[in-house]
């Protein structure tokens, strides 16, 4: 919701990233990521891919999201995960909570069946780990204020937009 | 709603693009995709249809750069204007941080910019997104054209709460980083 920003913290991260890395070892995958459900990258572990992941991750949203609305067509709440699969490389996606999407890519050296086996497992643990982290920012602990962004940084900011989207064409 | 994370330095913002069709919302992010040096911006992903009308949205992420320890990018998506994308209009609308209305000035598009402008207040409130707290711009493109009509019936029409506004040509690239500069700047308010 606007104005209601959401953070990760460093023991939170660290959680993901191992629940992540136990995922990618035990079904041999390439690398995992997890999306925020509105696009944006909150973890990537594994082989660095070779595309821009920013526009990845959007697009797994946008897919995941759109099949969600095909579910509610034909009366299911969701379809809760969904895979591609080419000749060379898969992509197998999950949602969790409806909060965050895990994004599983793999290849020849593994198979769709075990993939979707660990990941199903490893959606409990990030389930409790995101509960965790959205239980902490309703509380005080997980305030933004005083963690690192104030004071000045609006002042800052101002400065690099001016910076980079400076020249304007006048009418 | 932004996404700060404290262990990789980063906060991702999103901005969305609204609009009636063909007012000029992908042609805005085209311009900044040409003006926005390529270190600074990813790749421009448009989601079309063979008549290269936006039929899901456009992408296009940029960098502003680092401000006390953090990257701080803003991901820019345009919504398919034509009315019967109704449900993709709302999902790319969902968790925005803020809203970018590209009017089209021309007088036979009035009732188009009405119609489009109720239809985004329906959806951010499917979308459980309180507009009174949305930082929104409006963007009176197309200046140029015979049958604009005067700013001041613009204003009176679209923007009765008098955000702020700016008059723009977005073919020629006028107006179109006024615009993204007013609202980076409106969202990154909100981070505090």
């Amino acid at each position: 919701m606007a104005g209601e920003n959401w953070a990760l913290f460093e023991q939170d991260f660290w959680a993901l990233n191992d629940a992540l890395y136990t995922l990618i070892a035990s079904s041999y995958s390439k690398s995992a990521m997890l999306i925020d459900r509105d696009g944006r990258l909150i973890a990537n572990v594994g082989e660095t891919p070779s595309f821009d992941t920013e526009s990845f991750a959007t697009l797994s949203a946008a897919d995941l999201a759109a099949s969600k609305e095909l579910a509610s067509m034909l009366g299911e709440r969701d379809f809760h995960s969904q895979a591609h699969q080419g000749k060379e490389s898969g992509v197998y996606q999950s949602s969790i909570d409806d909060r965050i999407i895990l994004v599983v890519l793999f290849d020849r050296r593994t198979t769709l069946g075990l993939v979707r086996l660990k990941a199903e497992k490893t959606v409990g643990e990030l389930s409790r780990i995101m509960s965790n982290i959205f239980g902490k920012l309703s509380s005080s602990e997980g305030k933004l204020e005083g963690a690192g962004v104030g004071a000045d940084f609006a002042a800052q900011a101002d400065q690099q937009i001016d910076e980079l989207l400076g020249d304007s064409v006048d009418i | 709603m932004s996404l700060i994370s404290y262990p990789s330095r980063e906060i991702n913002c999103k901005v969305v693009y609204y609009g009636p069709g063909l007012g000029g919302k992908t042609t805005n992010l085209r311009h900044i995709y040409s003006t926005v040096p390529p270190v600074r911006r990813g790749k421009l992903v448009s989601l079309t249809t063979d008549k290269d009308r936006t039929l899901f949205f456009d992408f296009l992420p940029i960098n502003i750069g680092e401000i006390r320890g953090f990257k701080v990018r803003f991901h820019l998506y345009t919504v398919p204007g034509q009315i019967y994308y109704r449900s993709n209009r709302r999902l790319v609308l969902r968790g925005t941080d803020s809203v970018v209305f590209v009017a089209d000035s021309q007088r036979e598009r009035f009732e188009a910019n009405l119609e489009s402008l109720r239809d985004l207040f329906v959806n951010l409130t499917k979308n459980e997104i309180d507009a009174r707290g949305l930082p929104l711009v409006f963007q009176y493109n197309k200046r140029d054209v015979p049958s604009a009509m005067c700013l001041e019936e613009l204003e009176e029409a679209l923007n009765p709460s008098r955000v702020p506004s700016f008059e723009a040509i977005a073919n020629r690239g006028q107006g179109v980083l006024d615009t993204l500069r007013s609202v980076c700047k409106l969202v990154i308010r909100t981070l505090h």
